[in-house]
């Protein structure tokens, strides 16, 4: 449907003298452009409300065959999540160097 | 000879412009550090003469590394800045919301990024952002040092008004395909420690320098692996 739609206003604007006509795609738009002298015209069509700029995913099974012992970590940080617990921080730590584990301080 | 590092973060905890400074000391003897400007922001810490450092912005800004990328971004995009680290807390890490149990709230991440720039047609705005891959770095149970890319994301301004579709299919498609070059790359440059076997991980902000006396860096910029063996 999005590409008759398309096709058929391409038709119409090539009629009316419009040149250099170009046509984008993506999966979620059409978008079809072109000029005549000093008028220009664009045709925008779109699946869906705003799209947004960003976009992050997780790998999938990134530790698959992999043998972790110790993560990289701050040590002795603990307690709630969040911007609100790092605003309070004022917190010391230590860390075990005797064998491959980490031990936080009590609590 | 231990040293005592202090960092002063003028903007927030491992993040943005900082100074540290180094102060060695004997074995059995103290050390101090005065400080007399205001901060955000400060963390000290000891660091034992067995800590081994690796720079990780000066190990990925070699010139084979950073052609690497661009042939990845191919026509998509072009890369604007050099290879940036900076440690992030699993809370800060963008994807975090889609699967919090999947690390410690405070174990922390190393974000690998770059700036890029995509050019658009007359009636859109160029594209300005960062393509990010979130790393783990760890021990293994033979206490080697390993890390394996954990995840991926971009941010963007510009492109609107009609052409964010186009840009996101682009790098949804090139940012991906990124993590396992990528991969390769941490495990040849990891390769060199791989017959060591430490007893603990952490991640410094900025380069990791021991040098003593103080050093002006951006936490934003790089990160540094140290591991004790």
């Amino acid at each position: 449907m999005e590409s008759k739609l398309i096709d058929g206003i391409t038709s119409l604007i090539r009629q009316q003298g419009f040149e250099q006509v170009t046509r984008q795609k993506s999966t979620v738009s059409q978008t079809l452009a072109a000029q005549q002298g000093d008028l220009s015209i664009v045709v925008h069509l779109s699946k869906g409300g705003a799209i947004p700029t960003s976009h992050a995913s997780p790998q999938a099974t990134p530790t698959t065959g992999r043998d972790i012992a110790v993560k990289a970590t701050l040590p002795g940080l603990s307690g709630p999540t969040g911007i609100e617990a790092l605003k309070a921080l004022r917190q010391g730590g230590a860390q075990t160097t005797g064998a491959a584990t980490q031990k936080r301080p009590a609590q | 000879m231990p040293t005592l590092s202090e960092y002063w973060f003028q903007k927030q905890l491992l993040g943005g412009p900082f100074s540290v400074y180094n102060q060695p000391f004997p074995d059995g003897g103290y050390a101090w550090i005065a400080n007399g400007g205001q901060t955000a922001a400060t963390l000290t810490w000891v660091r034992p003469d067995n800590e081994t450092v690796v720079d990780l912005a000066s190990q990925l800004n070699s010139q084979d590394i950073l052609s690497q990328i661009d042939r990845l971004l191919g026509s998509h995009a072009n890369r604007t800045s050099g290879m940036m680290a900076q440690e992030r807390f699993w809370w800060q890490v963008p994807y975090y919301g889609q699967d919090p149990g999947r690390h410690g709230e405070w174990d922390i991440l190393v974000r690998l990024y770059f700036d890029f720039h995509i050019g658009t047609p007359w009636y859109c705005s160029d594209a300005n952002g960062d393509i990010d891959y979130y790393i783990v770095v760890y021990l293994n149970g033979a206490g080697n040092l390993e890390a394996y890319v954990d995840g991926w994301s971009y941010h963007y301004s510009g492109g609107g008004p009609f052409c964010t579709g186009g840009i996101n299919d682009a790098l949804n498609s090139a940012v991906p395909a990124g993590v396992g070059p990528l991969q390769t790359i941490l495990d040849t440059k990891l390769a060199a420690l791989a017959e060591i076997k430490f007893s603990a991980v952490y991640i410094l902000p900025g380069s990791g320098t021991k040098v003593p006396g103080e050093h002006a860096e951006n936490a934003d910029d790089d990160a540094a692996i140290a591991v004790l063996s």
